[in-house]
């Protein structure tokens, strides 16, 4: 029967038509499979682990109070060699605390006993460190001799010795070195602030040289000296003055005038205010020189258009004294102090901070008064209009020039430019910093759990500002490349969720607007 | 109706040859292209993305290594510029991420300080030295951004692990745009559709034409088939090149002129045995009027008329008996009842029949040398081909004259030759001697009570015997028939070839 099926006319045409259907549908089969070939592979997501490995390493304790950990030093310390004719760097090894300023160790190591076979100190003996004013890659630095130093080759040594002393530390770009508060100078001419490009004894030494063949032999007229000079200009929080290198042109050996003129304009950090607001000449003669009681006064006379120009301005009248006396007295040669005339009035005294005086006994005002007025500008991160970072310049105290707690402080004071947010939320305040460090180029900051809850509010570019705020201004310290923010006392997470905290944070420039 | 009309007529069209043939080019070409297409699309697109992975790699380990000193000083602002310079260098976006997992340094700056939990950065934390993959990037994933890609492009991740000798310090995230390999092969893809539809319509048309080639005989055929299913044996066709449809073409050709041969010369057969038959009947009808319409009957004109009726009633049988004869044998209905016979024997049995004939009218009949030779065949048929020829011969001869038969072996071949020095046969006739009803003198063949069908009946056995006859003759010399037949070898049991 079976055979009977099979053989049938109809269940031929049947099969028959049942096997074409099956070739079309192979055929659309083959033809969908290679145009599913053509597409690429498009994956999607692999699923996102819920967690990252843990790094096996070591969390350091957080800062508790201002802590710098100690750290071994390798410097070059330059004395005289054994020939007597030029200078030679011997290698010390010093442990400097968290206290120790680098430029002040080195400069009293520099007066040390040189430990050069045969070699020869650099100061008289018994000569001590008087002072160092370390800021903004300058330093300055007062030798208190310890006996009488002769003029000539022996200051050239000095300065080019503790320069280049000085210049081994990378933040440092120039050095004045002065003797008992006086500037020195080298075969009749002003050694100035001393640089990487004449620091050395041979190329200083010839300088000089070069310079005194033309100055003495040519006329008045062509009379020209180039030096570089540390000018200082008042900070427009009007509580500071902040010293810059500038290179001059001096046409005569008036260089107080020279450097007054120069003063007239604002500093190449746009801002520090011009230290003479005056745009006209504000000398009325030429400076000179008085001879009293064995010191060299020199003596200024300004307009009285000065005190209108001045109080017009945003720079206080202190800060005028300060920017024309520190500069005067750091560059000009043998200038133990500057007597100022207004018009016909001689200035001994006036008005500081807080509504008090500074007075000058017999009108000679000093370098050293007004120690602790000068200052760095260091760059504090705020957010502005656009929602970037951008740094507002304050001049913060020598002495607190790598304080990262100042620079907190100034964070949470707020901005003064026009446009800028504060970026720590309200609230917090500078008694919530637990404690800050300094530990090789990380700086911690602990914060309290306090600040952590005000935290909590914030929104998620809220957080982003306040933790990179705190990160990109603290790297603004020299030899800061890293922030770890703890949280009384203990690394956490995140800080409202959003940006981890836990490791080392580096600074955002991207998100900076400058 | 129109719409039935359209559907049933284009059913037709699609039933037609030329188009299935159409059809079945495009379809195979369809195919091929598809697949080859396909294939290379999917060769090209993985090597291209090797190529692109290998690439960034490379990319990605050179970063990595350029950043490692970087890395361990914690020199933020000099990685960042380097990322930022790569990521405008290659359209790419470059990230930093710390032993954490925490983005330290994004090209685009948007995820500093983030944590990049994704399956590659995992990888590379836990000890690989690199990892990759490819993704689809979201709208809302700021991760897969790069500087021109957009939401619904194809991003490849590549992740390095950035190292302090054999401590690992971070990992170097390399973020770049790979649609362009997806759209550079949808390009592909598109130009190869419409290469593809341009080669679909091209070798649609040439297909039409190339398959009229073949069509065209076919068409050709089939009318001229039909043509000669009308009758119609004028029917040919063109034969074009050297080929099967040529081949056919020659064949059909060659078949309707055999047809047509055939035709005609059963029209000329029906003409004569309608003309042979109609004759005798004629003068009998006339013999038989003249009898019937005599006014004074004469007993012995009519005894002779009779007498001619009566032969030519004979001749009219004769002729009958041998139509039927031969239809018989073009019906393929004659069957020889082959045995093995001795030729020798056969046709001296038949002399011996034919030598009282041959004395009477004074003809010498000699059976002059004769072999032993046996044949397989049917003693009755070839006893009449004999006869036929034998008698033929001595009627053809005047008095006085000679008829010889011979029979010889000549290798496998039994010859039998039956010779006259009778009239001849002229050099025009002898072709149609075989044919049917064919004589060279009517008159005499009437006479001597002819049908003209009797070589043709030799011939037709001689063939059935798969023999051969042949004559040659001369006009007032005489004539000689040959026959050919096969040997019967009793060794093998069958005829010899």
């Amino acid at each position: 029967m079976i055979r009977t099926i099979l053989k049938s006319s109809e269940y031929r045409r049947r099969f028959k038509q049942g096997a074409k259907a099956v070739l079309c549908v192979m055929l659309v089969f083959l033809l969908t499979s290679c145009s599913a070939l053509i597409s690429i592979n498009e994956s999607g997501y692999d699923s996102i682990p819920s967690e990252l490995p843990t790094p096996d390493v070591e969390t350091p304790l957080a800062p508790v109070g201002d802590v710098t950990e100690g750290e071994i030093y390798r410097a070059n310390i330059y004395s005289i060699s054994s020939d007597g004719l030029t200078l030679a760097p011997s290698i010390r090894v010093m442990w400097l605390t968290g206290a120790d300023s680098l430029s002040e160790r080195l400069s009293e190591e520099a007066l040390r006993t040189p430990t050069l076979p045969g070699g020869a100190p650099i100061a008289p003996a018994n000569s001590a460190l008087a002072y160092v004013e370390d800021g903004n890659g300058i330093a300055t630095i007062s030798i208190r001799p310890g006996e009488h130093m002769s003029e000539g080759k022996s200051q050239a040594f000095l300065a080019s010795a503790m320069a280049s002393t000085l210049l081994e530390i990378e933040e440092i770009s120039g050095v004045n070195v002065l003797v008992s508060g006086r500037a020195m100078e080298y075969m009749s001419l002003p050694i100035g602030t001393v640089t990487r490009e004449n620091a050395s004894l041979e190329k200083m030494i010839q300088d000089a040289s070069d310079d005194f063949s033309h100055v003495s032999s040519g006329s008045q007229t062509e009379w020209r000296l180039v030096r570089n000079v540390t000018l200082y200009y008042p900070s427009p929080d009007g509580k500071y003055v902040v010293p810059e290198i500038k290179r001059l042109q001096f046409d005569t050996s008036d260089y107080a005038s020279s450097i007054v003129r120069a003063l007239s304009s604002r500093g190449d950090d746009e801002f520090l205010l011009p230290g003479v607001p005056l745009a006209s000449d504000a000398l009325t003669e030429k400076c000179r020189y008085v001879q009293e009681n064995g010191e060299n006064i020199l003596e200024i006379r300004f307009s009285g258009d000065i005190v209108n120009a001045i109080d017009e301005s945003a720079v206080e009248r202190w800060q005028f004294l300060a920017s024309v006396v520190l500069s005067t007295t750091t560059f000009c040669p043998n200038t133990d102090g500057v007597r100022v005339f207004v018009g016909k009035s001689m200035v001994t005294s006036v008005p500081d901070k807080g509504g008090e005086y500074m007075s000058f006994a017999n009108g000679v005002i000093r370098r050293n008064d007004f120690a602790g007025r000068i200052a760095v500008p260091v760059k504090v991160y705020f957010e502005n209009i656009a929602g970037k970072l951008s740094y507002e310049v304050k001049a913060v105290p020598l002495s607190e020039a790598d304080s990262v707690r100042t620079r907190l402080r100034l964070l949470m004071e707020g901005p003064d430019t026009y446009g800028f947010v504060r970026t720590v939320p309200e609230g917090i305040l500078p008694s919530d910093i637990l404690g800050t460090g300094v530990s090789g180029s990380i700086a911690s900051v602990n914060l309290s759990s306090e600040a952590y809850r005000l935290a909590q509010e914030l929104t998620k570019e809220e957080e982003k500002m306040f933790v990179y705020s705190i990160v990109n201004t603290l790297t603004e310290i020299d030899g800061i490349n890293g922030v770890r923010i703890y949280i009384d006392g203990r690394e956490t997470d995140t800080l409202a969720g959003n940006i981890w905290l836990r490791g080392v944070l580096l600074p955002n420039p991207g998100l900076s607007a400058d | 109706m129109s719409a039935i009309i359209s559907l049933t007529r284009i059913k037709s069209i699609f039933r037609s040859l030329r188009w299935q043939f159409v059809i079945a080019y495009l379809l195979i070409i369809i195919i091929a292209f598809t697949i080859v297409t396909a294939s290379v699309i999917q060769l090209v697109g993985e090597y291209l993305f090797n190529q692109r992975v290998r690439e960034e790699e490379r990319i990605a380990a050179e970063i990595a290594q350029s950043i490692e000193e970087d890395m361990l000083q914690l020199n933020a602002v000099a990685m960042y510029e380097k990322a930022l310079q790569v990521s405008m260098e290659n359209d790419a976006r470059v990230l930093v991420l710390n032993e954490y997992g925490v983005v330290q340094v994004d090209s685009q700056s948007l995820m500093n300080g983030h944590r990049l939990a994704i399956l590659q950065t995992a990888n590379v934390l836990s000890g690989s030295e690199s990892d990759y993959g490819y993704y689809q990037a979201e709208l809302s994933d700021r991760l897969l951004m790069t500087n021109t890609a957009s939401a619904g492009t194809m991003t490849g991740i590549y992740a390095r692990a950035i190292h302090d000798d054999d401590r690992l310090t971070g990992v170097l995230v390399y973020v770049s745009k790979a649609h362009d390999i997806y759209e550079g092969l949808m390009d592909v893809t598109k130009q190869i559709s419409l290469i593809l539809i341009a080669v679909f319509a091209v070798v649609g048309l040439f297909s039409v034409l190339i398959v009229r080639l073949f069509t065209h005989p076919v068409k050709e055929l089939s009318a001229g088939i039909q043509q000669m299913s009308k009758g119609d044996f004028t029917a040919r066709v063109r034969v074009r090149g050297k080929n099967e449809f040529s081949d056919l073409a020659r064949a059909f050709n060659s078949m309707s002129s055999r047809m047509e041969a055939l035709d005609r010369s059963r029209n000329q057969f029906v003409s004569n045995a309608s003309h042979e038959l109609k004759t005798p009947l004629s003068t009998m009808k006339i013999l038989l009027q003249t009898i019937l319409y005599q006014e004074v009957y004469d007993p012995e004109i009519s005894r002779e008329f009779l007498t001619d009726i009566d032969k030519e009633i004979d001749r009219l049988s004769a002729v009958i008996s041998d139509l039927l004869t031969l239809v018989s044998i073009d019906s393929g209905e004659m069957r020889i009842k082959a045995a093995p016979l001795s030729l020798r024997d056969l046709i001296r049995d038949n002399v011996k029949r034919l030598i009282p004939l041959a004395r009477e009218r004074g003809i010498e009949l000699e059976y002059l040398r004769y072999e032993n030779i046996d044949v397989m065949g049917d003693m009755m048929k070839l006893n009449q081909v004999f006869y036929n020829l034998i008698d033929n011969a001595i009627k053809y001869t005047p008095r006085g004259g000679s008829v010889k038969v011979e029979l010889i072996r000549q290798g496998k071949t039994a010859v039998a030759k039956v010779s006259d020095n009778g009239i001849g046969i002229p050099a025009e006739d002898q072709i149609h001697i075989f044919d049917r009803f064919y004589r060279v003198d009517k008159a005499r063949s009437r006479e001597t009570g002819g049908t003209g069908l009797g070589l043709s009946i030799v011939k037709q056995i001689v063939l059935l015997h798969s023999g051969s006859i042949s004559v040659d003759s001369e006009e007032n010399v005489g004539s000689a028939f040959t026959v050919e037949l096969p040997i019967y070898q009793k060794q093998t049991g069958g005829k010899s070839a």
